[in-house]
């Protein structure tokens, strides 16, 4: 993958692509950085972005935001993205520590957003199909209810109990194992 | 052309005329204010990033959310963490035999994880039944790990292990198995094994029963990384059918020969006994390798004489030699390590060395790497300190253009210690920076008084050896006490 890849690769480095807002604005990008998304690397591959990528669904702050992600990501994903994604070979053998650690400390900065920021990134990460983006937003969701009681969740998210007190305590019953 | 780009704008078209939540978000001017308007699928993937009793949680949150942890898609059952912490075996398996009676059978499950020490033989109707579930809900990466929690029980074969029936593996992308047997099914000559052609990734720890594994392995012809710990397994031949191989570690006692037919290794480690012989294709071009010996006999020979030749392609080595006392024997023809950049070499002495030769073996291997960069040699000894601090000159340095960097740990002032750095200093004329240190063995600090004395004496007695003009003194650092 990686290797019969790498020549077109480098040539189409250069090459920038234009993505446009649900608002229409104009965000030039490089194809390393845009092709982090799934959805842009296919319509590329199918040639169709000629005269920019139109993303109706993610508006200009929020694709900021993910065009931030893809640049600091771009540099790395050539590790990441082939099908061996997961293998880290040797761990052993030096990794590069500082830029990982370097990535993470982005990461964690990139997170510090109000909620409503946060599942417009979900849904921008999920529609682009840019894995990274999907696998930070969704985990920073699901790290948010660790721990909590059902009651503090509800609070955090708006969520409306409709259930009444007897069916509550019947869930409670039947996923008992969940609450012990 | 345009047929992707109108295919995707249909596919939310369709999307936003079925599901409300997503008709929120395709509108400009709606913004998702609660998590419940994200779409279901993304609320799946949410819930799958907790552990199965934490989404369990979720179900009391409303009835949206009452069978929402069902389609969990990690189901992860480790009964060595704290989630299921103090779970005896009986109540493990209610746990997970629950939880897998209550999910969603629309799902393709992602993981399915089982990490216990509890469960073994006797609970092999509920495995087998899990297995089945593993089976129907396609799980693409499977663990089950029955290992006890000490690595110290070496005892591979057992009839108390749990066997696998493997005809439920089928599919699976990455496996790791431990503590459990495992029959691999006959190959006719010349036929495959079907089923095991997606599998990329397997690992086997303390795996009975293995059997040939070559058929095997030519039969998952996607398999990438391959690791064999403590297993069953006597002469082990990895065939030139796994094209795709990239990483393999073999780390099993018992094994007696090593056959590698495949040529598409790039990384290669191996623990065990120096007397194994390995065989390798001569197209093999390994670029990453860790050779870790046991520590018993002299090993420098095997090195040179049976390993050098399939490790000299490679980049980055990880080596542990052991040295005895007596042998100062240099190797006739060394291998030519003509890529090798980074060496981490661990390093035992079996007791004070009667002559410095002996420590000074290691040369060769410096000598052998002309593209050599960065070292760094761990040494330990049965006798952590010299009896007498003495030096001697006996090797002419060899000019060494690419080393850069040396550390060195465990220079506690036996034979041939300082000659080597010594002529590691002489020799290396790029070099940047050499660090010594002189009391740290890399797993055990000294600190006692006596240590205290013997070290400060000897951090002098090696700043006088090796640097008695101060030359070296932006490029020297020797650490002596331990604070």
């Amino acid at each position: 993958m990686a290797s019969a890849g790498s020549g077109d690769e480098k040539a189409a480095a250069a090459a920038m692509i234009t993505l446009i807002s649900s608002d229409n604005e104009k965000f030039e990008v490089t194809e390393a950085t845009a092709t982090l998304s799934q959805t842009i690397r296919h319509m590329i591959e199918d040639g169709c972005t000629d005269g920019g990528v139109p993303l109706p669904n993610v508006t200009s702050k929020i694709l900021a935001r993910v065009i931030e992600y893809c640049k600091k990501h771009a540099t790395a994903a050539a590790g990441e993205e082939g099908s061996s994604s997961s293998f880290s070979d040797a761990a052993f053998l030096e990794v590069d520590r500082a830029f990982l650690e370097e990535l993470e400390e982005f990461d964690d900065a990139f997170l510090e957003v109000d909620r409503a920021t946060l599942f417009d990134l979900i849904l921008a990460a999920n529609y682009l199909d840019i894995k990274g983006l999907l696998n930070l937003t969704c985990q920073k969701v699901a790290d948010s209810v660790k721990g909590k009681t059902p009651e503090q969740i509800r609070e955090m998210y708006n969520i409306v109990n409709d259930l009444t007190p007897e069916e509550e305590a019947e869930i409670r019953r039947e996923t008992q194992w969940a609450f012990e | 052309m345009d047929g992707h780009r109108s295919r995707k704008l249909d596919l939310e078209f369709v999307d936003t005329t079925t599901c409300s939540s997503r008709r929120l978000t395709t509108s400009p001017g709606h913004r998702p204010a609660s998590l419940e308007d994200l779409p279901e699928d993304l609320l799946h993937g949410v819930v799958s990033r907790l552990t199965v009793k934490e989404a369990g949680r979720t179900s009391a949150l409303s009835s949206r959310w009452r069978n929402r942890w069902t389609y969990h898609l990690n189901l992860c059952f480790d009964g060595t963490c704290s989630d299921l912490a103090g779970y005896d075996a009986g109540r493990l398996v209610d746990h997970v035999t629950t939880v897998l009676q209550r999910h969603s059978r629309l799902v393709v499950v992602d993981r399915f994880e089982l990490r216990s020490p509890l469960l073994g033989k006797e609970h092999a109707h509920h495995l087998d039944r899990w297995f089945a579930f593993v089976a129907s809900a396609k799980a693409r990466h499977v663990t089950l790990d029955l290992s006890p929690p000490y690595y110290e029980h070496c005892v591979v074969a057992s009839p108390n292990k749990y066997r696998l029936p493997e005809s439920q593996l089928v599919g699976i992308e990455s496996l790791l198995l431990g503590h459990v047997c495992l029959e691999l099914p006959p190959v006719p000559d010349g036929s495959q094994l079907l089923g095991f052609r997606a599998l990329k990734k397997l690992e086997l720890r303390f795996v009975a029963d293995l059997g040939d594994l070559a058929p095997f392995i030519a039969s998952c012809p996607a398999l990438e990384w391959l690791s064999i710990s403590r297993s069953s397994i006597s002469h082990f031949v990895v065939p030139h059918q796994a094209r795709c191989l990239r990483y393999l570690r073999v780390d099993c006692p018992g094994v007696e020969s090593i056959h590698l037919n495949a040529t598409s290794l790039t990384t290669f480690e191996y623990v065990g006994y120096p007397s194994v012989p390995i065989k390798t294709n001569e197209a093999l071009k390994l670029s990453q390798a860790s050779i870790l010996l046991y520590r018993f006999v002299d090993n420098v020979g095997y090195f040179w004489d049976g390993l050098s030749c399939c490790l000299a392609p490679v980049d980055r080595l990880l080596l542990s030699l052991a040295m005895d006392a007596k042998t100062t024997t240099f190797t006739k023809t060394p291998t030519k390590f003509i890529h090798l950049r980074h060496l981490t070499l661990f390093c035992t002495v079996f007791e004070d060395p009667k002559s410095a030769l002996d420590i000074l073996r290691l040369t060769q291997i410096l000598e052998s790497a002309p593209q050599l960069e960065h070292l760094v040699l761990h040494m330990d000894s049965s006798d952590p300190r010299a009896s007498v601090l003495k030096t001697r000159d006996c090797v002419h340095p060899h000019v060494h253009h690419h080393l850069k960097t040396v550390q060195m740990t465990g220079v506690v002032g036996l034979s041939g210690q300082l000659e080597l750095a010594k002529y590691i200093l002489l020799s290396a004329h790029v070099l940047e920076f050499m660090t010594l240190s002189l009391a740290t063995i890399r797993y055990r600090p000294m600190k006692s008084m006596s240590d205290y004395n013997y070290f400060t004496k000897l951090e002098k007695f090696a700043k006088n050896y090796l640097d008695p003009r101060r030359v070296y003194r932006d490029v020297l650092k020797i650490v002596g006490r331990v604070m």
